[in-house]
């Protein structure tokens, strides 16, 4: 079939579903653009897609019935619609004139003065250590959902202005790793969270009395009637793993104080599901970095893990080709899940399951490799699972030793409990897992504690309530009512950073320093005791959770004499200095944990889980997903996240229903409409997306949006960003919700959805006036150019080819008629410009797609290290986003089971840049190291540049951006700029510089220690491989980006630019990239991809 | 009536007023032109400091080395003012009691910062480095004149792009051995500069990113 032939099957197939030869029988199907009759109990099950045809790349659904932007429209838009318009802004185009002509008559005068007169203020007394003008490391930490982080933190003359992994860490780098360079990759929640310490809606004294201001003086005033009541005391605080809060509340619990824990994203079922397999809560730590094949039941591993980070990089080391599994070889990743994930995205082999099924799919697996019946349930029959699971079994049985298994968040114990002895059958534990005890064994879950806490409040039985951080009367499950049950205790106390929608029903608000202001103690995912520093005075006063706890006993201690008190305790009192410098205190990691299984009977199945995959209406699984720009809400007021398109649907500013392909075509629902999904009698109104290959009859929820008191970014009472699904989350489907209804409304809703943006692949496949259908021309287009851009092979490949090569040499200039003439263009070489010659320096990247997992560290990092401004979701949708890493993500294959390839693009710094030939003011132009250099002060804003950039990596600014952080209020704001990166203004194009100010600086550095004789070499030499460091690189998890000097032909960069499997994009167009990609390597079952290979014969 | 007939000295007047009416604009967008250019605005420009400190006296007279006070300079992109601190190092025994030091002495014992007002001021775009051009041997004198001489610091160089690429295209006229930077009035041996850029390996770039970033 010719592509152009599969669009139209596929269309067909669109117009009747459930008339493929998978699909139900065909009497009494729903039609699908009908609004939805919901619930009747014999509602026929939603059809099936037929097997879609296999397509090339494609980046969304719309695109493969040649609807996307730049498909429809005679020329094939370059650029969506809008992004061309005047700005949308208070200056219209008349009064701009009028402006214009008084500013020509006043230009004159205007120069005949000096710029802002500017102060130089030095410190009365300068510290010891401080150097006015130069960054300074320290080492701190931060803790997100009860799990520590160790970081890295730059100031800059006192002010913190970026976050990083601490690479001393040994949990976050993993320890000295050969071939690996030692670094501490940061997640983007982390390296954003340094936004909130700036925030100007952070809260700013106490209120007292629901609301009214109040002071410190006064909450102080308070205390002793509040210590008079202990035992009718109630604290409820947010996961933390912190030893001095342990402490503390150990004290505060002898003086009877009752203690509840509630996170809304909770990892207790894994603690509960040990607790079954061997009778006490244990923590499993997989060593993705000793494992040949892994498993997953519906977790993200590089997201939503808590020691996602670690796992990452892990998982990158054994990706390698030489990597840690040896030369040649790589490990093989099967993810079984719900929701597409970046786990997902990264395995080789994926299936898309209702995550209610992850119960009988353990049973069986557990079944087959220790012996034992498998369930009765008819998706364990349907063929598709049947084979995935024969192929996963065989591969296990061949690789005890040497695989894991891991269950995801939202399985229930019983899954975890079964995918313990699953490990204990595949022989794990020692090889590729770690059990370590569990810290806080003792605690209830997150869920029965807030339960039973509500409960007492409700009965009245709390007379005073303490909330340590938290936004239960956000978060806390909607059957509960949290809200009614806070209004009937007398005394409630809420310590946040933000006056939010709990501070607002609570008797007493109190801010809470951020943990870039106050000492603190965290552990990170193996145990280990991270100190945190502050680094910064508290902005707005405030006390930390540690704090508050020390008065309500009465001492008022401090933040630092507390966590030194605990360090004492641990008795490592003479190791204070030294440990508050590394950020952590070696060897204090939990101890691991020997293990015996005890027996335990798995659960029946219930008969959702006996049924086959198909579901109807009324019988839909609905699952809860973590926000990848809130987390659970919490990030809410953070520009930088909202604004960070997510992994898989790149949507930015906003919250939706993932529902699959088939799904969606079955329920009549459409991308970018409104949607009602309905639980039980609760239901919420929110927008679709559909999504390829997420399971059929499950519906995605994404939490964290529809704030009612957020702040200025994240929403007010009148204007929400996203939509409330906690709404619909309730005790009894907290993770996971069955029996949902979801129908259409109808109303049309658009998303800020930046996938088609920036797309490389306009413009390609002929002109419309040559061939009449336009829509024809750009498919078979893209089918010719995609896989140049994307490059796959597989490890087979690359161990049994050995000439196979992602790029032929040169071989699209290999015209030995011009050899030696590219500097002559008129006598027929390849450029019409002159060839460079470059003597110093030759920067360059390479960026492994086969370990990219594309998490969105590095462009949240780009964000923070070059002050890029934020442009909201108006303008968002008219493609003026400013993010210099754009990571375009690929689907290919069958719209059912996709494959995914993410890769990140910034500038590709060519050679030969097409850009730089057509400024007419020469403000972009080329270094002599190969930079391709943006000076903003020269650009005059015509747009050429970007018009001509192949890549479509510039970015304009078509209104002042950074407007808003003149105003007196957001002065706080303008803390957090980064120094050494100039603030760009309206009317001026940028992108990314392979931050430019870190080579400038390392470079100065280097030669001012050499010239004074404090380092050894020579000015001209190279310097050593890895001491500068690109923001994006520093961040990224996997190591996945590696910048360098290509003079150097040892550095790690020059090494992977000669690599096989490095190519570059548009070699034809003769830019000569300096930016080099490494083909995505897969690795799949080589049994199982020939028979689902012959399966599609 | 007879008809009145302009004098014959009218038709020089008349050259003289065309020649006025054509010759002014030039003359005004001349004017104008000069007075916008760095050299007329930035050049001598003198703003008072909250504390009459004089260079001609410490760093002429009394011959203070320039990094006893800017003592980043050959480490940072700063050639920090001092803080308090350095200035009381003196002057808790010397002069102690004059009214001239009252914000120093003020500065030091409340820890509240003297606020300086900057003199050589480049535009924010601009990220000029210290210790690039102090260990690579350009003289301070070379960007900011004889401060040796200055009772009130003054700019004394244009510090335009131009001014700097001139340097930056042929730094040997510039260069010193290393032990004179901070010398004042200090003239180079011939062929010093050639000697000093070899042996410092001194190629300065003139790449937009070299300043601008």
């Amino acid at each position: 079939m010719s592509q152009d032939e599969e669009l139209h099957a596929m269309d067909a197939d669109r117009l009747e579903p459930g008339a493929g030869p998978d699909g139900p029988d065909g009497d009494d199907h729903p039609e699908h653009d009908d609004e939805h009759d919901d619930e009747h109990d014999d509602a026929p099950p939603l059809a099936d897609l037929a097997p879609t045809p296999i397509h090339g790349y494609w980046k969304s659904l719309r695109e493969l019935e040649g609807k996307a932007a730049f498909q429809v429209g005679r020329t094939g838009h370059e650029f969506p619609a809008g992004s061309d318009q005047p700005p949308r802004d208070p200056l219209s185009r008349r009064n701009f004139f009028h402006l214009m002509g008084a500013s020509m008559a006043l230009a004159g005068v205007g120069a005949c003065r000096r710029y802002e007169k500017e102060e130089i203020v030095p410190l009365a007394r300068r510290p010891e250590d401080q150097t006015p003008g130069v960054t300074q490391q320290y080492a701190t930490a931060c803790e997100l959902g009860g799990v520590g982080h160790a970081l890295l933190a730059t100031s800059f003359e006192g002010r913190p202005i970026k976050l990083d992994g601490n690479p001393e860490h040994p949990f976050a780098s993993g320890g000295v790793v050969p071939g690996t360079e030692r670094r501490a990759g940061c997640s983007a929640f982390v390296q954003a969270a340094i936004l909130h310490l700036y925030d100007p809606d952070r809260s700013q004294n106490p209120t007292a009395d629901h609301g009214t201001g109040s002071s410190m003086d006064a909450f102080r005033a308070a205390l002793p009637q509040l210590r008079a009541g202990l035992a009718q005391t109630v604290i409820l605080s947010e996961a933390s793993s912190s030893p001095t809060l342990r402490a503390l509340r150990t004290r505060l619990i002898g003086q009877g104080v009752r203690w509840f824990e509630y996170e809304p994203l909770s990892w207790d079922n894994e603690r509960a599901g040990t607790r079954q397999a061997f009778g006490r809560p244990l923590r499993p730590i997989a060593r993705l970095d000793r494992a040949q094949t892994i498993v997953t039941l519906d977790c993200d591993l590089f997201l939503e893990h808590p020691a996602a980070m670690r796992y990452s990089r892990d998982f990158a080391r054994s990706r390698r080709q030489n990597g840690s599994l040896g030369i040649g070889k790589m490990n093989r990743l099967w993810a079984i899940e719900s929701v597409f994930t970046n786990t997902g995205a990264m395995a080789d082999h994926r299936l898309a399951l209702r995550a209610e099924l992850g119960l009988p799919l353990a049973i069986a697996l557990d079944a087959r490799l220790s012996g034992g019946t498998a369930p009765a349930a008819e998706f364990l029959q349907e063929p598709k699972v049947e084979k995935f699971l024969r192929f996963l079994v065989e591969e296990l049985k061949a690789n005890r030793g040497k695989a894991v298994v891991i269950a995801g968040r939202r399985q229930p114990p019983e899954v975890h409990a079964l995918v313990a002895r699953i490990n204990q059958a595949l022989g794990a534990p020692g090889a590729t897992l770690d059990y370590v005890e569990d810290p806080d064994g003792d605690r209830p879950s997150h869920l029965r504690a807030i339960t039973e806490l509500t409960r007492a409040m409700t009965a009245g039985h709390v007379g005073a309530l303490i909330m340590l951080g938290g936004n239960p009367v956000y978060d806390a499950p909607a059957d509960l009512d949290f809200a009614a049950a806070l209004g009937k205790v007398k005394t409630s106390i809420h310590l946040h950073e933000y006056r939010n929608e709990t501070s607002l029903a609570s008797s007493w608000h109190v801010p809470r320093t951020h943990f870039l202001e106050a000492w603190g103690d965290v552990r990170t995912w193996d145990g280990t005791v991270t100190l945190a520093q502050p680094l910064i005075a508290p902005l707005y006063g405030g006390l930390s959770a540690i704090e508050l706890l020390s008065l309500l006993l009465g001492e008022e201690k401090g933040g630092e004499e507390l966590v030194r008190q605990t360090h004492k305790e641990l008795g490592l009192e003479a190791g204070w200095k030294q440990n508050v410098h590394d950020g952590f205190v070696a060897g204090t990691e939990l101890a691991a944990a020997a293990v015996t299984p005890v027996a335990f009977q798995a659960p029946p199945l219930t008969a959702g889980q006996q049924a086959g995959s198909l579901r109807t209406n009324g019988e839909l699984e609905v699952v809860f997903v973590q926000s990848s720009f809130t987390y659970d809400g919490r990030f809410a007021n953070n520009a930088w996240l909202w604004e960070t398109p997510d992994f898989l649907t790149k949507v930015t500013w906003d919250n939706y229903a993932l529902v699959g392909a088939s799904t969606a075509l079955g329920l009549g629902l459409d991308n970018d409409t409104l949607i009602k999904v309905k639980i039980g009698d609760r239901e919420v109104e929110l927008p679709c997306y559909t999504i390829p290959g997420q399971a059929k009859g499950s519906i995605g929820l994404v939490l964290g949006g529809g704030r009612t008191a957020a702040g200025r970014v994240g929403g007010n009472e009148h204007r929400r960003v996203g939509w409330d699904t906690y709404k619909v989350r309730t005790t009894a489907g907290w993770d996971v919700a069955s029996k949902a209804t979801v129908t259409s409304t109808g109303k049309a809703y658009t998303l800020a959805n930046i996938q088609e943006h920036w797309d490389i692949r306009t413009g390609i496949g002929g002109r419309p006036e040559i061939h009449r259908d336009a829509t024809h021309v750009n498919a078979e287009g893209l089918a010719e150019r995609l896989p140049e851009l994307i490059r796959e092979t597989t490890q087979r490949t690359l161990n049994d080819d050995r000439k196979w090569r992602a790029e032929e040499p040169e071989d699209f200039f290999n015209d030995p008629e011009n050899a030696g003439n590219t500097d002559r263009p008129h006598e027929g070489g390849y450029s019409l410009f002159k060839e460079k010659d470059y003597q110093g320096h030759r920067w360059a990247m390479a960026i492994d797609l086969s370990t990219c997992t594309g998490c969105n560290a590095c462009s949240v990092a780009c964000q923070a290290e070059n002050n890029i401004p934020v442009v909201g979701r108006n303008e968002v949708m008219n493609n003026r986003e400013m993010s210099w890493i754009r990571i375009d993500r690929y689907f290919s294959g069958s719209i059912e089971d996709p494959q995914v390839v993410h890769q990140p693009i910034a500038c590709q710094h060519c050679e030969q840049a097409p850009c730089e030939q057509v400024c007419p003011v020469g403000a972009t132009t080329h270094s002599d190291e190969g930079l391709n250099d943006m000076a903003y002060n020269r650009c005059i804003g015509t747009r050429y540049c970007a018009n001509n950039c192949p890549y479509k990596v510039r970015r304009f600014n078509f209104l002042d951006w950074n407007k808003e952080w003149r105003d007196a209020r957001n002065k706080v704001r303008r803390l957090l700029f980064n120094p050494e990166v100039t603030v760009r203004m309206r009317g001026v194009m940028e992108k990314c510089t392979f931050c430019v100010q870190r080579i400038q600086n390392a470079k100065i550095r280097a030669k001012a220690q050499i010239r004074s004789g404090q380092r050894p070499g020579s000015v001209s030499a190279v310097l050593p491989d890895g001491e500068i460091e690109t923001a994006c690189q520093q961040a990224c998890p996997t190591e996945a980006i590696v910048f360098g000097d290509l003079a150097d032909k040892d550095s790690r960069v020059a090494r992977l630019h000669e690599d096989r499997r490095s190519y570059a994009l548009l070699p034809e167009t003769y830019t000569k990239p300096r930016n080099r990609f490494l083909a995505r390597v897969r690795n799949p079952n080589p049994e199982f991809a020939a028979a689902l290979q012959g399966g599609h014969e | 009536m007879s008809r009145f007939i302009f004098p014959e000295w009218t038709e020089t007047l008349k050259r003289w007023i065309n020649l006025l009416v054509l010759g002014a604009p030039v003359y005004l967008v001349a004017l104008v032109a000069y007075g916008v250019t760095p050299e007329a605005i930035r050049i001598g420009y003198q703003p008072d400091q909250p504390v009459p400190y004089s260079h001609a006296l410490h760093a002429g007279e009394l011959g203070l080395d320039c990094r006893y006070c800017h003592s980043t300079v050959e480490r940072a992109g700063k050639a920090a003012v001092p803080p308090a601190a350095t200035c009381m190092n003196c002057h808790s025994t010397v002069k102690k009691d004059s009214d001239l030091l009252l914000p120093v002495r003020q500065a030091f014992a409340e820890d509240e910062p003297v606020h300086w007002t900057r003199v050589h001021d480049l535009p924010d775009y601009v990220y000029f480095n210290h210790s690039a051009h102090v260990n690579a041997a350009v003289g301070c004198e070379s960007c900011h004149g004889r401060i040796d001489q200055m009772v009130k610091v003054y700019q004394a160089k244009p510090l335009t792009m131009e001014w700097c690429l001139g340097c930056h295209r042929d730094p040997t006229p510039f260069l010193r051995n290393p032990e004179n930077v901070t010398k004042m009035g200090y003239q180079p041996q011939p062929g010093e500069g050639d000697e000093v850029r070899k042996k410092n390996g001194v190629n300065p770039p003139t790449n937009c990113s070299t300043c601008h970033r």
